[in-house]
């Protein structure tokens, strides 16, 4: 990059002046294309710098290439993006997390980005780092009210947006979208898990690490029991959000799905000496739907499933939505009620967990993960 | 009107290298590679547009392929053998 007088990194033309004013910022900020239609916030050389600074990053890291535009993924603009959604120099290092997270191949950006299902990333924030930078991981976590969620959420879409050329109807093909593609972002609510954290036990990283798992998903499918006294009756329920023809995940078994209970569901699960493990194999066992169910529409001819389920010719035999008990990725979320959510996938794309480093108390970024 | 100086969140994009991009067949292709993308009727509508590229030459063969799905790139053997077997391909955008 060319060198800048008065200007910290990127080049010449990367600079502008733009009104100070709130509202004119906005307008000048939409007519550049920055923007998701919602206020934004001056990416200014100093606030961009305490992001990068509260990550330890240099400016002009390259943390990747970003599809569909195959925009140059530094950690300046992932910054710029960051201070444009509302984020905190604190939680920078989140955001970072997330996007290389993003980047890993097994993740399929380029067919997250682009396709016309409506996934969004969904972004799962584990460890100390909820309470340090504030993540609600109880009450409303998928919802409004709190900055952490809010922000983070909202700098991977700008990012995705700005960064990966992501518009609705260009770079982002998706038929009506969802409102997830705003802002994605919630927390795992381990003090009320009966279980070990995700991370800890689905990722296998220390419980003492931060860590981001990134999800290509469907918004949340609310999971309504309020009867229910034990794990089958819990499940049972879920499985009925889990077993519908409409879902990627019935004609694309590779997904996942994210099945995120509420501590209540949770301990009442577990209360019946269910683990993670356990809820795992009954949904894999449980939810499914038969071959005759398959063919009456959603994807039928286009599957991409095993060979062995092409083999299946009895329309009344039950095939299961993904290809192993582990692609039910289960973690607790959410505060006090009867309310659970499952989070189908877009099908051809994988989860990834990746640790957010923690130096002296303080995320520092995630190089050397 | 009191302004403030702002960094640019637009991704750069790579400069594309394009110096070994073989130029096209032309009339001379006479075999037409299709990699369809499982969707429904896309098979149909590649032929379609292959046929009207090759309109004048009855001789030219089509060779089609499959992908394993919509929403993922082609895996290297398909891409590998198309590649061997074709002079031109009909793809989608993603490949």
């Amino acid at each position: 990059m060319s060198a800048n007088v008065g200007r910290p990194f990127g080049d010449h033309d990367e600079w502008s002046q733009a009104p100070s004013d709130v509202t004119e910022f906005l307008e000048y900020a939409e007519k550049l294309g920055w923007g998701d239609g919602l206020p934004l916030v001056p990416p200014t050389a100093a606030a961009i710098t305490a992001m990068l600074d509260a990550a330890g990053l240099d400016a002009d890291e390259s943390l990747g290439v970003m599809p569909p535009a195959e925009g140059l993924v530094t950690a300046a603009k992932v910054a710029a993006n960051a201070v444009l959604a509302g984020c905190t120099p604190q939680a920078f290092p989140v955001v970072v997390a997330a996007v290389q997270a993003m980047l890993e191949p097994r993740f399929n950006l380029n067919g997250v980005q682009s396709t016309t299902h409506p996934v969004a990333p969904l972004v799962i924030v584990h460890g100390p780092v909820v309470e340090r930078v504030g993540f609600n991981a109880r009450a409303g976590t998928f919802g409004p009210g709190c900055r952490a969620n809010a922000t983070v959420g909202r700098a991977i879409r700008l990012c995705l947006l700005n960064i990966g050329g992501a518009r609705p109807g260009e770079g982002d093909r998706s038929t009506q979208g969802q409102p997830s593609k705003y802002t994605h972002c919630i927390a795992e609510n381990a003090a009320e898990s009966p279980w070990p954290s995700y991370a800890v036990e689905g990722a296998g990283l220390s419980p003492s690490d931060g860590a981001v798992t990134v999800f290509g998903g469907e918004n949340p499918h609310n999971v309504n029991d309020h009867v229910s006294t034990g794990a089958v009756g819990i499940l049972s329920t879920v499985a009925s959000n889990v077993a519908v023809l409409g879902a990627n995940n019935a004609h694309y078994s590779g997904g996942e799905f994210f099945v995120v209970l509420g501590p209540e569901h949770a301990a009442t699960a577990a209360g019946s000496g269910f683990r993670r493990r356990d809820v795992q194999m009954w949904l894999y066992e449980k939810a499914r739907l038969s071959l005759g169910e398959l063919k009456r529409g959603g994807m039928w001819g286009m599957q991409a499933w095993p060979a062995w389920k092409d083999s299946e010719t009895d329309d009344g035999v039950r095939l299961p939505l993904v290809d192993s008990p582990d692609d039910f990725r289960v973690l607790v979320a959410g505060g006090p009620g009867k309310h659970s959510s499952v989070l189908p996938s877009f099908g051809a794309t994988r989860s990834v967990t990746r640790r957010v480093a923690v130096a002296d108390g303080q995320p520092r970024g995630t190089r050397g993960t | 009107m009191p302004t403030i100086e702002v960094f640019s969140p637009i991704g750069q994009t790579r400069k594309v290298d394009d110096s070994g991009v073989l130029p096209l067949p032309g009339p001379s292709a006479s075999v037409i590679g299709i990699l369809e993308n499982t969707k429904p009727n896309a098979r149909w509508v590649m032929e379609q547009a292959a046929r009207a590229v090759t309109a004048d030459r009855p001789e030219a063969r089509l060779v089609p392929e499959r992908k394993n799905s919509a929403s993922e790139g082609v895996n290297e053997d398909t891409r590998d053998r198309i590649l061997a077997a074709a002079n031109v391909i009909f793809t989608g955008s993603g490949d």
